[in-house]
């Protein structure tokens, strides 16, 4: 008896199972509906990206207009909102929305992405708690659900499948004497169980890893191979977790029902129950610090500064000597002196969130170790990271964000504080926002711990696994 | 006589079930976690709760202490709000940490609350967190199937079954037994849970509204869990082996309570898609557009009412009304902003509330999703509860700026407006905001259909038993299942 019997005869048995029929066939029933559920999602965000780009270049091109009309003897539309002031052409009527485009495997992995932000209006006024008031208006029961993706069903479903129909490999062979009869032939009892498995493998893994390159097809996400390898190496990883402690569980030499108990209750531990645990722990050892005191350090910044707009204006001007030329420090403009008020309240801002910021990033570390605990928590790290939709590179995207207000700012505020006017001829060189995605590298640099971990787990039960295996003698 | 047979079948179960070592490590597990998920729960709500109350404090008093100002320098001072968690927040969170917890309020505009939890913690959140509510109305559910998928098939397997029907007992009651002792086995994983958050919410204060609200919850969650029973045991006595019945009970736990929710959420996303804030802000500034400018002296809009104004007080000038015209014009042109996004609030809020329509549709085939929603609206953490904040809040923010723009007409006079002040004891009677959160019984007459599911869940399993207990003496001897 060859591996080629071995696997001929699983499908034959296979195929002739009903239930499993139908277990393979609502699978993949489910992956279909994951992925039209992601293509849905990402295509909407395209979508928006597209509106918010038009955006841009309209408010741009009125802008033109307006000014170009003003130079030729017009008046502006509201004398509140004359575009030759750095304030308003720099304002927020004169704004500059800076855009991350999807993951490139947003299709498979809807990740983060429809909690966090992914664009953000840049004008002169955007300081840190700016960052906090862009949220979406998604209906908060659906975010706190979560959406059907294939990397739901991967961490989720995948396993369940797995051990449906992995849980008796070779406990079933036992218990209908046939497994005596396999031994008499000169084939191993861990080449069996291998064969019969790899080939559960092959159908499995095969099935989603078809499904997310036709995914990746349709919405184009090969343009980053990295990423797509990088999903496809956890899917296969992550899935021959499940396999190996299939395999394991089977050379304990219980029955099929003990297996399938024991397994399920696995699933229900790791995938269920240490991540819902562990985000309880995470909160009450490493409370995130409150975010309240930054809403209010702001205000008490701003009402500190009005009053001392003078003596915060000659300040800036001393710490920002390149900003100073062309200013008339004995009698500054209004503009001048509301700017130097509006500096303070985000230098205060800054310092706070920096503060807020650092304490948090220390307590996500401590957070993060967590997931090693649990192979499904490591895999849903790695699935969205590779997606592009996991939370690095939308801190990677808003800190950038950041950057650009900063360049916004050095372009229209030295004519605040000279009181110029602006006229058309700037626009051209008013700042655009150009992102600097992530190298493709980053995410793999990143996933390196978890993947090998989770390799390594692979490796340590499918070697308890083999060893049991070893052992297995016909007459049991 | 039945009844006491019933209860002989009972304690014979029970009795098997206090054997079986795993059972009951199962129940010491389910148990601890649920405790374990209380103190957590309890611990991360009170903190935050006292943060919020304490700023909260500090931004009356901020605002108390103003010195003398401009009207309308105090309606771009604005004013904070902080959302208050529901007591029992920490029995099930609900909608919250997906909300934000603190709105500024400031004349103009509406802005959206702000500083929500989800956005500041890590991806992991989305795998849940261990609440009350979760291990009552996830895990619970695990555990009555493990206790009770051999309840009756063990018995046939076993073949005590025939011996049971010999000694007297009919069918009925031997089902009755079965399903009197699996729930005694819940009651017991779950009595112990609900204890702790009693206690906790006792201490908490509040008491007269926490007591009924504690009844709602116990009572949810006992018709879900008997439903969960009730199931358990109909499948077990139709199924030939206790083993398929296992089987089918953990895949019917997986599609009920694993896929159902995100399965249901993706599917009203897609029926009622929701548009971006980019798209919503541009809609609201679009509209605002078309009505008029209050900043702009010369928008048509405004150049009416100052007619009509000069008109009603028979005057040639703005400088010679009795009244502030700028004031007038804040005034107005806060009313029809403030109506302009209310009205689109409201049409994106309707959006939501038929999102959450198809869901609580979606309770009759799942009756997790139907307890879910009845837990958050009897702990009052649902999404009704954030939008009675946001409601209330608007409300409040229109009525201090439209005083603070009436202090303006009246009290500020258009001569050299800007360098006058209203005097600092006026803040003091500005009204305080005491949000009012939506009473239980409104919360659960608006769940009809969650209401009705529960009612099914209980239905379905019960029927099924009255009809197949005919059948249990035969199912299984021939070796006939279903």
């Amino acid at each position: 008896m060859t591996v080629r019997t071995v696997l001929r005869n699983e499908w034959r048995l296979l195929m002739a199972d009903q239930a499993l029929r139908i277990v393979l066939g609502l699978f993949a029933v489910l992956l279909v509906y994951a992925l039209a559920n992601g293509v849905v999602w990402l295509r909407f965000q395209e979508r928006t990206v597209e509106a918010v780009e038009s955006g841009n270049v309209e408010r741009t091109s009125a802008l033109q207009q307006e000014l170009d009309a003003i130079a030729n003897g017009g008046q502006p539309s509201s004398p509140f909102a004359d575009p030759r002031s750095p304030l308003v052409l720099g304002g927020p009527g004169g704004s500059h929305t800076a855009v991350l485009e999807p993951g490139s495997l947003t299709a498979l992995a809807v990740g983060q992405s429809d909690l966090l932000p992914y664009y953000y209006d840049v004008n002169i006024y955007t300081n840190e708690s700016s960052f906090q008031q862009n949220g979406e208006v998604e209906n908060p029961l659906n975010l706190m659900v979560g959406r059907f993706d294939l990397a739901f069903v991967v961490v989720y479903l995948l396993p369940l499948l797995v051990l449906a129909l992995s849980f008796n490999v070779l406990s079933e062979e036992r218990e209908q004497g046939t497994l005596a009869l396999t031994l008499s032939q000169p084939v191993s009892a861990r080449s069996v169980v291998t064969a019969k498995l790899a080939f559960r493998a092959l159908l499995v893994v095969g099935m989603v890893l078809a499904m997310s390159l036709l995914g990746i097809l349709v919405t184009g996400g090969l343009d980053s191979p990295g990423r797509v390898l990088l999903w496809c190496a956890t899917v296969v990883t992550y899935s021959l977790f499940w396999f190996a402690l299939a395999a394991w569980v089977n050379t304990l030499r219980r029955s099929s029902a003990w297996n399938a108990t024991v397994l399920v209750g696995a699933w229900l531990v790791l995938v269920v129950v240490l991540p819902a645990a562990i985000n309880i722990a995470a909160g009450v050892l490493h409370p995130l610090p409150s975010r309240i005191e930054m809403i209010t350090a702001q205000r008490d910044a701003s009402n500190d500064a009005v009053n001392r707009r003078s003596e915060l204006l000659a300040r800036y001007l001393e710490d920002h000597p390149e900003m100073a030329e062309g200013v008339v420090a004995d009698e500054p403009g209004l503009g001048a002196l509301a700017w130097a008020a509006t500096d303070a309240v985000n230098r205060r801002l800054e310092q706070v969130t920096s503060e807020h910021d650092a304490q948090r990033a220390h307590q996500i570390i401590l957070v993060r170790r967590y997931r090693f605990l649990s192979p499904a928590l490591l895999a849903q790290d790695v699935l969205i990271d590779a997606a592009g939709t996991g939370d690095a590179r939308f801190v990677h995207f808003q800190s950038q964000v950041r950057a650009f207000a900063e360049e916004w700012r050095e372009f229209f505020v030295p004519a605040v504080l000279a009181d110029e006017q602006m006229s058309a001829s700037v626009l051209p060189n008013v700042p655009r926002f150009r992102l600097a995605d992530e190298r493709p590298g980053e995410a793999a640099r990143r996933a390196a711990v978890p993947l090998t971990v989770l390799g390594g787990l692979v490796l340590l039960v499918g070697i308890g696994a083999g060893v049991g295996l070893r052992r297995v003698r016909g007459a049991g | 006589m039945g009844l006491r047979n019933t209860l002989l079948v009972a304690r014979r179960q029970i009795g098997a079930m206090r054997e079986d070592r795993y059972v009951v490590f199962l129940l010491a597990l389910v148990v601890s976690m649920g405790v374990v998920s209380v103190l957590g729960a309890r611990h991360h709500a009170a903190s935050e709760a006292e943060q919020r109350a304490r700023y909260q404090t500090l931004v009356e008093r901020q605002w108390a202490e103003q010195p003398e100002r401009h009207p309308h320098r105090v309606i771009h001072y604005g004013f904070l709000v902080f959302r208050e968690e529901a007591p029992l927040a920490f029995f099930d969170p609900g909608v919250g940490a997906y909300a934000g917890t603190s709105l500024f309020l400031e004349g103009h505009r509406q802005n959206a609350a702000s500083f929500s939890d989800a956005r500041h913690s890590t991806g992991m959140l989305r795998f849940g967190r261990l609440t009350p509510a979760t291990v009552l109305g996830m895990l619970l559910p695990l555990f009555v199937v493990a206790a009770g998928f051999a309840s009756v098939g063990g018995e046939r397997e076993r073949g005590t079954l025939r011996l049971l029907l010999a000694q007297g007992a009919t069918p009925g009651q031997i089902m009755g037994g079965k399903v009197l002792s699996v729930g005694a086995v819940a009651l017991a994983a779950a009595l112990p849970i609900g204890l702790v958050t009693a206690a906790f919410a006792a201490v908490g204060g509040e008491a007269p509204t926490s007591a009924t609200r504690l009844l709602a919850l116990a009572a949810g969650y006992a018709a879900y869990l008997a439903g969960w029973v009730l199931l358990t045991v109909w499948v077990s006595s139709r199924r030939s082996s206790s083993r398929a019945a296992l089987a089918q009970l953990v895949a019917i736990w997986v599609a009920l309570c694993v896929a159902a929710p995100r399965l249901g959420a993706s599917l009203a996303a897609t029926l009622h898609p929701i548009p971006s804030r980019a798209q919503f802000t541009a809609q609201v500034e679009e509209a605002q557009r078309g009505v008029g400018d209050s900043h702009n002296p010369d928008d048509p809009f405004f150049s009416a009412l100052r007619d009509e104004y000069l008109a009603r007080y028979e005057v040639a000038s703005v400088e010679e009304l009795p009244i502030n015209w700028g004031g007038v014009v804040s005034r107005e042109g806060e009313e029809i902003t403030s109506r302009i996004q209310e009205e689109h609030q409201q049409a994106l809020l309707a959006a939501h509330r038929r999102q959450d329509g198809i869901i609580a549709w979606l309770g009759l085939l799942s009756p997790y999703l139907a307890a879910r929603d009845l837990s958050m609206a009897a702990a009052g953490t649902g999404p009704e509860a954030v939008e009675a904040f946001r409601a209330q809040a608007e409300a409040h923010r229109y009525d201090i700026i439209q005083r603070l723009n009436d202090l303006h007409v009246h009290e500020i006079k258009y001569e050299n407006d800007r360098a006058q002040r209203i005097a600092r004891q006026e803040w003091t009677r500005f009204p305080v905001f005491r949000p009012n959160p939506p009473t239980l019984g409104r919360a659960l007459t608006d769940r009809p259909q969650s209401l009705a599911a529960l009612g099914l869940w209980i239905a379905v399993p019960l029927v099924g038993l009255g009809l197949g207990r005919k059948r249990l003496p035969r199912l299984g001897v021939d070796g006939s299942g279903l």
